[in-house]
């Protein structure tokens, strides 16, 4: 990775282009085309989905605090868990990274912006109609989609008026991450600095160049199954109408080839931000950068080819399961390697433990415990016990709220100073870190013990002998969804009241191109590029 | 309005963006429509 570079003095552009700062008023949002404006607004809407999707599962913990239906009827419950996976898994955690792209690509890459700025502005605007839209399935009649995120035929027919609704909102959904991928891909290719060659991109730059070549090839996917499912439903078509000659485990097949890809795509631009934050902070070069790019693109091939792992219960031919068994545990050995050269990093570092720091560390931690249940689940004639219960909520918990989201949270803990110019307030960051880590255990760990004792998932009621874990998980919940609360008052204070923020914000040598510029990094940068040696 | 930086990119870098941009696109279109045809196959 390339450590020095020159360019001509930030200050010098700044001035020459002061005639050329950002529009007043809503204008500068509505017609936004640049990286740092389109950034910023994805990384709000993201959080207002974060809070809107946690709501929704305060409900979901609410109901399952005891056994027994206290709150919310049942219909209700099963559209709570649908709407709360798709808002988490398209609204807050995809925009929350592809706002980190905007922001830090071209900081990264040395380039002015992104190559397409009009269409970015696109990609961003079409978010809001199609969550909105999603939402408002709510207060139709028949409510919400209840049938799971996976949207399986025959169960998703039975939605009301909502499912032409939910479907519109997914293509949409998946037209803004197609543009956000073209544009990532193109600006990565076209727009380097001179001297930047690939092996020189910092890693969070690598890992969203090969999650935007899985967008591309997914997205387009799942837009293709749930326009299938439309005509099934209204055009009398049998893609997945048994009586028609179709088959309903097709779908299965068609939405994990989509689904097991759109794992790595939450979860590779987290491996980015950990790689950035991971060496700041131990003081000492990533080690192993090359072998970090080669597991990247390692984990995005193994993961067009495992997609089955999700239906071993449907059935399979012996030597299907045996393929999707095995190779689903082949993605074990470049995470692995990840996970190594992460730790030996660290090895003999001069660490400190800023909040960036703390969040990248807890992820490296509870991700991997993510991973091993993983492993397990992996396993055929396991998943035939584990299959649909909680020990499978557990997992995927593991892996997308202690993975991507605290990798979210350390990017944003990281950068904010380079993107407001005013540092937060460090020890409410730090009880941020503590509370939030604490919670995410107490909430997902017993929920391990639950599945492994047979609870099954999507259920709003339960056999007793399951109330005492599920109260813990509970408390768990409502203490980690008050905690967030301190996330967004400590980006409101910072914004409005921080102490200035010096250049390189943190007290440890940088090696990307983002620390060369002013805190807050100006409004246009890099206009003359920066050469790297 | 245009907030976005100035034009800094030349012709040649503007073709290759061009031609980018249509393949990718063509990738995601054929994506869309292979799985389209091999279920419609299929079923």
């Amino acid at each position: 990775m390339s450590t020095v570079q020159t360019h001509a003095s930030q200050s010098d552009h700044d001035h020459s282009h002061e005639h050329h700062g950002p529009a007043k008023g809503i204008g500068r949002w509505l017609f936004a085309t640049n990286h740092k404006d389109i950034g910023t607004m994805y990384m709000v809407f993201s959080l207002a989905m974060f809070l809107v999707g946690g709501a929704m599962a305060m409900i979901i913990r609410a109901e399952l605090m005891q056994p027994g239906l206290q709150l919310v009827d049942p219909g209700f419950f099963n559209s709570m868990t649908t709407m709360h996976a798709l808002i988490m898994v398209f609204g807050a955690v995809m925009p929350a990274t592809v706002g980190l792209a905007n922001w830090m690509i071209p900081l990264q890459i040395g380039a002015p912006d992104m190559a397409l700025p009009r269409m970015n502005n696109l990609s961003f605007w079409i978010l809001p109609f199609a969550f909105a839209l999603l939402i408002a399935t709510i207060f139709v009649p028949g409510g919400a989609p209840a049938g799971g995120w996976t949207l399986y035929p025959p169960l998703v027919s039975q939605t009301g008026d909502a499912l032409p609704m939910a479907i519109f909102a997914v293509h949409l959904m998946g037209i803004s991450s197609i543009m956000g991928s073209i544009n990532v891909i193109v600006t990565i290719m076209n727009m380097r600095a001179p001297g930047m060659s690939l092996l020189k991109m910092p890693l969070f730059v690598w890992t969203w160049l090969i999650t935007a070549y899985l967008l591309i090839a997914v997205m387009p996917v799942l837009a293709g199954a749930v326009t299938m499912v439309l005509t099934d439903h209204f055009f009398e078509t049998s893609f997945f109408s048994a009586s028609g000659g179709g088959d309903p485990v097709l779908f299965q097949h068609i939405f994990w080839f989509f689904g097991h890809p759109e794992v790595y795509i939450m979860i590779l631009p987290a491996f980015g931000i950990v790689s950035e934050i991971i060496p700041r902070f131990s003081r000492k070069p990533m080690f192993g950068y090359d072998s970090m790019v080669y597991a990247t693109a390692s984990i995005a091939f193994l993961s067009f080819i495992v997609w089955a792992h999700h239906m071993f219960t449907t059935g399979m031919p012996l030597a299907g399961e045996l393929f999707f068994m095995l190779s689903t545990m082949l993605i074990a050995i470049p995470t692995g390697v990840k996970v190594f050269n992460w730790t030996a990093t660290m090895w003999k570092g001069s660490i400190t433990f800023e909040p960036p720091m703390l969040f990248a560390l807890s992820f490296l931690f509870l991700f991997t415990i993510g991973g091993f249940s993983g492993l397990m689940l992996a396993i055929a004639p396991v998943d035939f016990q584990y299959h649909d219960t909680y020990f499978v909520v557990a997992h995927f918990h593991y892996v997308l709220v202690p993975g991507a989201v605290f990798a979210i949270m350390a990017g944003v803990y990281y950068w904010l100073p380079k993107w407001t110019g005013r540092m937060y307030d460090m020890k409410i960051a730090k009880l941020h870190f503590w509370l939030s880590n604490i919670f995410v255990n107490v909430l997902f760990f017993p929920q391990h013990f639950l599945g492994l004792a047979g609870m099954p998932r999507r259920v709003p009621d339960y056999n007793t002998q399951f109330a005492d874990w599920n109260f813990v998980s509970s408390i768990g919940a409502f203490g980690f969804g008050l905690s967030q609360l301190l996330f967004v008052y400590i980006i409101w204070a910072a914004a409005r009241k921080g102490e200035q923020a010096t250049d390189k914000v943190w007290d440890a040598e940088a090696q990307s191109l983002e620390w060369t510029l002013p805190s807050p990094a100006p409004y246009h940068s890099f206009e003359t590029p920066p050469t790297i040696k | 309005m245009n907030s976005s930086s100035p034009d800094f990119i030349d012709a040649d870098r503007k073709r290759r963006i061009r031609r980018s941009v249509i393949w990718l696109s063509l990738l995601a279109l054929a994506f869309y429509v292979g799985f389209i045809a091999l279920t419609a196959l299929r079923a």
